[in-house]
């Protein structure tokens, strides 16, 4: 599904990702774990399109497209989803529409035909009523005077309704309660249907006891330095990065 | 020629300048749409009287289908306790001037809300001058300036506070593209009358080329201790990760920009007080009127 070799990545001339390699295949979940600064959400908004990262070197191929040919508009709707640490507030524009708006590219974009208001509100509340969250943030705008755990809330269900193919979760955890890590877990595992792919940043072991992943990667300098499965995150929960030889460099 | 408005008229279409005062008595909640089909050379002058608890909602909509240079003088003549919703919709084509001049005669617990829609005119200078010479007189100004081409507005505000608990909130939002140029000059006076005044002044321009520009020149002189008062500027380009996040969800780039810009103007409509305006603005066509 997703192959990245020997990527090298930049951010206002600084070097993030030296080298970076990663395969991830239909039906995997991988997480991604490392010291702040290590480049893992410099990885996710690079496979996005997003326009700080420069990409100097390397290949990035997604259902054997090049992605970096395409734009993040057309990256979305090639079925890949980022959900931000820190989501956008824009303010004027309704959520509601925004997200009808969002779907109805998606739909162009694979030819089919546009969903009318009736059929999405139908949609939309199917999904909102299966995972218990209320429609209160539809009638607002976008994000705007959001708290931290309602925008984590609309990432989830952008993802509910969009039916990405590939999640890219962006410490989707951070900031949340038990209840709404929860509530993240629970969608995610729903949307895991064996075909769907899954790479999440988190910090935390209480997230990926909740969704097991099947690889674990630690970052370190700009690349994996080790990888394993779920057990690597709870060693590293027990011991940390220092304990295991995986801090930053740049931290030390 | 003197027009009073009855409540079952509500439409104008006015294509000279005969049109000397309107006047509005007795009432409540009423939408008045006028259309200025403006001739070359043309002097356009219009009173609103509003009498003791009139409340009324007046949209005037210029347009021209020659080369004009005109002249718009309009009078708002409020009594005590009434309130005018106005507002003006502009969309002046080919190369041509509008001046448009607004004074007012404002009695106690009046309140005048203006909404000054600019929208592809050549060349246009708005001249609002407000005496808030009564108490309790509440003055609300939000003006919206989308340009293009080598398009030119000036807004010229000045209000003076000369009665306790007055209120005075003048905004200008500008969108401007190629080389299109806006000015924002307001100039808010509290004298020593003017206790427990508030006088606001805000600007925020989006640029959409390196060629346009804008001045805001918010300029508040203030004589007393005892008030509110605040005043605030920004400009610049899109958001970027505003625009990024709405093309990470599968939006295309132009749609996007659209969606952002359409946001920056929709919270001047949505402020508009009378619903049928709103709709009339949002429906409005320049074709069906020249």
């Amino acid at each position: 599904m997703l192959e990245i070799k020997n990527l090298y990545v930049s951010i206002e001339k600084n070097e993030i990702l030296k080298d970076f390699s990663l395969s991830i295949k239909p039906g995997e979940v991988h997480a991604l774990m490392g010291t702040n600064g290590t480049g893992k959400s410099t990885l996710v908004k690079s496979i996005a399109g997003h326009f700080e990262c420069n990409i100097t070197q390397g290949k990035m191929k997604y259902n054997n497209k090049n992605l970096l040919e395409l734009d993040p508009n057309e990256r979305a709707n090639e079925g890949i989803f980022l959900s931000f640490q820190n989501p956008v507030e824009i303010e004027g524009v309704n959520n509601s529409y925004f997200l009808k708006t969002a779907l109805n590219a998606k739909r162009a974009y694979n030819k089919e035909d546009e969903l009318d208001g009736l059929e999405f509100l139908k949609q939309l509340k199917t999904k909102l009523k299966e995972f218990g969250l209320d429609n209160s943030l539809l009638k607002r705008d976008l994000n705007a005077g959001f708290s931290g755990g309602e925008k984590k809330r609309n990432e989830l269900i952008q993802i509910m309704m969009l039916s990405p193919d590939l999640i890219l979760l962006d410490e989707i955890d951070s900031g949340l309660d038990i209840d709404a890590i929860k509530t993240v877990a629970e969608v995610i595992n729903s949307m895991l249907d064996g075909k769907r792919s899954l790479l999440m940043i988190t910090h935390y072991d209480r997230l990926l006891q909740l969704i097991k992943p099947d690889f674990v990667h630690v970052i370190k300098d700009g690349k994996i330095a080790q990888s394993g499965d779920h057990t690597l995150a709870e060693e590293l929960d027990e011991k940390g990065f220092e304990g295991l030889g995986l801090h930053n460099d740049k931290n030390n | 020629m003197t027009k009073t408005i009855k409540q079952n008229n509500d439409f104008l279409y006015i294509k000279d300048s005969s049109l000397k005062s309107i006047s509005i008595k007795n009432i409540k909640n009423k939408t008045l749409i006028i259309i200025n089909n403006l001739n070359i050379n043309q002097e356009s002058n219009i009173e609103f009287i509003l009498e003791k608890n009139a409340n009324i909602n007046v949209l005037e909509v210029f347009v021209n289908t020659q080369e004009i240079q005109a002249q718009a003088n309009r009078k708002m003549t409020l009594a005590k306790n009434s309130k005018l919703n106005y507002c003006k919709l502009q969309i002046i084509e080919e190369d041509s001037t509008l001046n448009c001049t607004f004074n007012s005669d404002l009695k106690k617990d009046c309140e005048l809300s203006m909404h000054i829609l600019e929208k592809g005119s050549k060349e246009s200078i708005n001249t609002i001058n407000n005496d808030l010479k009564k108490k309790n007189i509440k003055l609300n100004i939000n003006i919206l300036t989308k340009l293009l081409h080598k398009s030119k507005v000036q807004n010229h505000i000045k209000t003076v506070h000369n009665a306790q608990n007055t209120y005075s909130c003048i905004s200008n939002k500008h969108i401007l593209d190629n080389e299109s140029s806006s000015l924002f000059a307001p100039l808010s006076i509290v004298n020593r009358k003017a206790l427990y005044a508030g006088a606001y002044q805000y600007s925020k321009a989006i640029l959409l080329s390196d060629n346009c520009n804008v001045k805001a020149n918010p300029h508040l002189e203030i004589l007393i201790d005892e008030l509110k008062a605040g005043h605030g500027s920004s400009i610049g380009s899109i958001d970027e990760n505003a625009l990024y996040y709405l093309q990470s969800r599968g939006i295309k780039k132009e749609d996007a920009k659209h969606m952002i810009l359409q946001a920056f103007e929709n919270d001047i409509y949505d402020n508009i007080p009378s619903l049928n305006i709103q709709d009339f603005i949002k429906n409005f066509s320049r074709k069906a009127y020249v």
